[in-house]
């Protein structure tokens, strides 16, 4: 609005002082142009002169904004909010902004006491307020609850809020929202999953399942959910096989070759994009190659030639990039019409891929490579479905495929390798 | 006589205007701009804009009181000094928006102040002398506040404007030990046309004549036992200018009361008053608002071409420029005022 839009809209409001929603307009108005005690006056005025509930309360979310503004004015700033609920607590804005408010300030047990309330009391369903006061959607206080939730130690609640999110609503979250949220999930160690380890360990063998040749002189295994116990099983302990490890990261912590390579006498390449995980890895007694580039720049037909001449067959590929759409692009660049595998483990991340898209495609263009599934939807808990586990039907035995196969939901590793 | 309401809705539909009075909320923080001041000289219309650093809180009708009362300034809670800026500047010919203003630069004068009202409050802008004055009350020179006008003289350098003189006016009788106390002046209305020259009070009526060569202070007019026998007071508001044979000013009338739990509320609103060429109250009007605000203050009242303009403050936060026709004036003079019996 130009000053003399303004200036009519002024002697409108001259000539009744007394209508509401003229005296929301003024307030807008003088709001939009950074006077924010103008705006008090007239969105107090509105308030306490309207019959609709819903346009008060409104008026008191926009004090709340003028005051933040205008600083240092904290305790009427909450009071602004504590009004709006007032007049209405079934609304989800105030409880937002009030859980924003003591969070901005470090506050995060209290903010998520007023997502909490929100989350339990507030109708989601209702009337939309004339203005945009911040309040997104439910998702965004659900997403708010969980930064609360991690902040205060709630980790696991943490992780199964953004989980659910990421299963459930991801479409809710906006651009600006979104990259916070991705943010978030890596905070939180979603993306890792370091923190969920499913090891083996010797004092584990009577429990194991799917035991192999010399399984039992395994002292601790390395994968993070039990990929080389795999392996090795698909392969019946088979010595002195061969892997190519996209991804490879640290050489030992999660590692799903170190096992193969240590007590089976495997050999392979692995490719690592980390600096820091690549010096890791060679200055380790690894003996596998660790090749520090990108793998997504990486001519795999090539590598695959120099590093394992005469060979046609690589026992075992793993595939760990991320995000889950460069996990895609590096399975497109593999020579599946050169090379077989006798095992892959593919990690989707599905559990994290906004697009919900790259499971479905890596499916489909393994199936057409020849590959089958055998375990689907791999996960820690249950929930979170991160890995697809394919064997190479000519290269493992189809009892072996048979006793492990599972493609119905998420799997738990580690209910459905320990009895 | 019953309160007349929206003054300006009249004005209005008698062929006047109104007109927001902005600064530039980056150089306010978007706090209170009120209590304005106009004056129409040499062509040009100055209006002067009182910033505040705090923000009413002012729940008129008492539905939504903050926790602290239906009234309340809200200061920084980390600093809760009244702290006044002065904006200047010139309006254009259509009472649209400044041709061009600026802060007041007053840093020639300042001194650090010594108690927690700071700055020049209220300011009435007045030309006397060929200099532009602002002149208003100050209450940061002493450690317990002691309030006295003050007259600032003001340059205009291109287009923005500067204190060069900053002079305390005395009451009458101050340079004499032990003869007069006060403890706060304020609101002394200046009378355009007579140079140095206030009306200190109103019932009864007392007019002072400053001189800025002595520095004195002396009762030109006092009313004596000319008392109007009031439930109100006037207290000052705009300057005073000439009306008809006389003079008249926008007085205001404040009403201080508590909630039933003790809490602070007020309206403040206004009556004109009119004077003879003596300085007698002949006329004034029954209690008015402008736009329906529990709190208006006006300081600044000037007649350009048929028309009166008038500044004033909205709920402390707000200022508006409102242009009356001289008709319209007469005629609510007419219809809303009582004669005063000789």
């Amino acid at each position: 609005m130009d000053i003399k839009d303004f200036k009519e809209l002024t002697i409108k409001y001259a000539l009744e002082p007394e209508n509401p929603d003229l005296n929301f307009d003024m307030a807008y108005e003088y709001h939009s142009r950074g006077h924010t005690a103008s705006a008090v006056t007239h969105y107090l005025r509105c308030a306490e002169r309207t019959e609709n509930n819903l346009l008060a309360y409104e008026c008191f979310l926009r004090q709340y904004y003028c005051f933040t503004t205008q600083r240092n004015r904290d305790f009427t700033c909450r009071s602004m909010l504590r009004q709006a609920i007032n007049i209405d607590p079934k609304r989800p804005e105030a409880y937002f902004l009030l859980g924003a408010d003591h969070s901005m300030k470090g506050e995060h047990a209290e903010a998520y006491t007023f997502y909490n309330i929100a989350l339990e009391f507030a109708d989601f369903d209702c009337k939309p307020l004339k203005t945009y006061v911040g309040y997104k959607n439910k998702t965004q206080i659900l997403h708010e609850k969980a930064r609360c939730a991690w902040e205060w130690d709630k980790n696991s609640e943490a992780r199964d809020i953004l989980s659910d999110i990421i299963n459930n609503r991801y479409t809710d979250l906006d651009n600006e929202s979104l990259e916070i949220f991705k943010d978030d999930v890596k905070r939180v160690g979603l993306i890792h999953q370091e923190f969920a380890q499913i090891k083996y360990y010797q004092k584990y063998h009577d429990r194991l399942k799917y035991k192999f040749p010399e399984s039992e002189k395994i002292v601790i295994n390395g994968s993070q959910v039990l990929q080389d116990m795999f392996v090795m099983y698909c392969h019946k302990g088979k010595k002195n096989g061969t892997f190519l490890e996209v991804g490879s990261a640290d050489p030992y912590f999660a590692n799903n070759t170190a096992l193969l390579e240590e007590h089976y006498n495997w050999t392979g390449v692995g490719i690592e994009i980390d600096p820091e995980e690549a010096k890791k890895y060679n200055d380790s007694p690894r003996t596998a190659t660790l090749l520090f580039q990108d793998a997504l720049e990486t001519n795999y037909e090539k590598l695959l030639e120099k590093y394992f001449p005469d060979k046609k067959v690589i026992d075992y590929l793993q595939l760990d990039l991320e995000p889950a759409r460069n996990t895609f692009q590096c399975l497109l660049d593999i020579p599946f019409h050169k090379y077989k595998f006798g095992v892959i483990t593919y990690e989707h991340d599905y559990y994290i891929d906004y697009t919900k898209s790259f499971r479905e495609k890596s499916r489909m263009y393994l199936e057409m490579m020849g590959y089958e599934l055998v375990v689907a939807n791999v996960s820690q808990d249950g929930k979170n479905a991160f890995e697809d586990w394919w064997v190479h039907p000519d290269l493992i035995d189809r009892n072996i495929i048979d006793s492990i196969k599972s493609t119905e939901g998420v799997v738990n590793v580690g209910t459905y390798f320990y009895e | 006589m019953a309160i007349f309401q929206n003054f300006a809705k009249g004005a209005l539909e008698g062929g006047g205007d109104i007109t927001p009075i902005l600064i530039d909320s980056k150089e306010t923080n978007g706090t209170g701009l009120t209590n304005g001041s106009i004056i129409y000289v040499d062509d040009k219309i100055y209006v002067n804009i009182r910033h505040v650093e705090y923000t009413m809180f002012h729940a008129e009708k008492v539905k939504y009181s903050h926790p602290w009362g239906p009234v309340v300034y809200l200061h920084p809670e980390n600093d809760w000094r009244l702290k006044t800026n002065n904006f200047l500047g010139v309006i254009d010919e259509d009472l649209c928006d400044w041709e061009y203003y600026s802060k007041v630069d007053t840093s020639q004068h300042d001194v650090t102040p010594l108690w927690d009202f700071v700055g020049l409050e209220d300011a009435r802008v007045v030309k006397w002398d060929d200099k532009l004055f602002l002149t208003g009350v100050r209450r940061d020179t002493t450690k317990n506040g002691v309030g006295r006008m003050e007259l600032s003289e003001i340059v205009e350098e291109n287009g923005k404007f500067k204190e060069i003189s900053r002079q305390r006016v005395p009451i009458p009788g101050e340079d004499v030990p032990d003869t007069a106390e006060s403890y706060c002046e304020k609101n002394w209305m200046p009378v355009v046309d007579q140079p140095y020259t206030w009306v200190k009070w109103c019932n009864p009526v007392e007019v002072v004549k400053y001189d800025p060569e002595t520095k004195l202070t002396t009762t030109i007019y006092h009313g004596g036992n000319k008392v109007l026998h009031l439930d109100f007071d006037f207290r000052g508001g705009s300057q005073v200018i000439p009306y008809k044979d006389g003079y008249f000013a926008l007085a205001h009338c404040t009403n201080l009361f508590k909630t039933e739990t003790g809490k602070k509320n007020c309206t403040y609103r206004h009556r004109i008053i009119l004077f003879d060429k003596e300085w007698n109250i002949t006329r004034y009007t029954s209690e008015f608002d402008f736009n329906g605000g529990h709190i208006e203050f006006s300081c600044g009242m000037t007649y350009k071409e048929g028309n009166y303009l008038i500044t004033y403050g909205y709920q402390d936060n707000t200022s508006f420029l409102l242009k009356v026709p001289e008709d319209y004036m007469d005629k609510f003079i007419e219809k809303n005022s009582e004669y005063v019996r000789k």
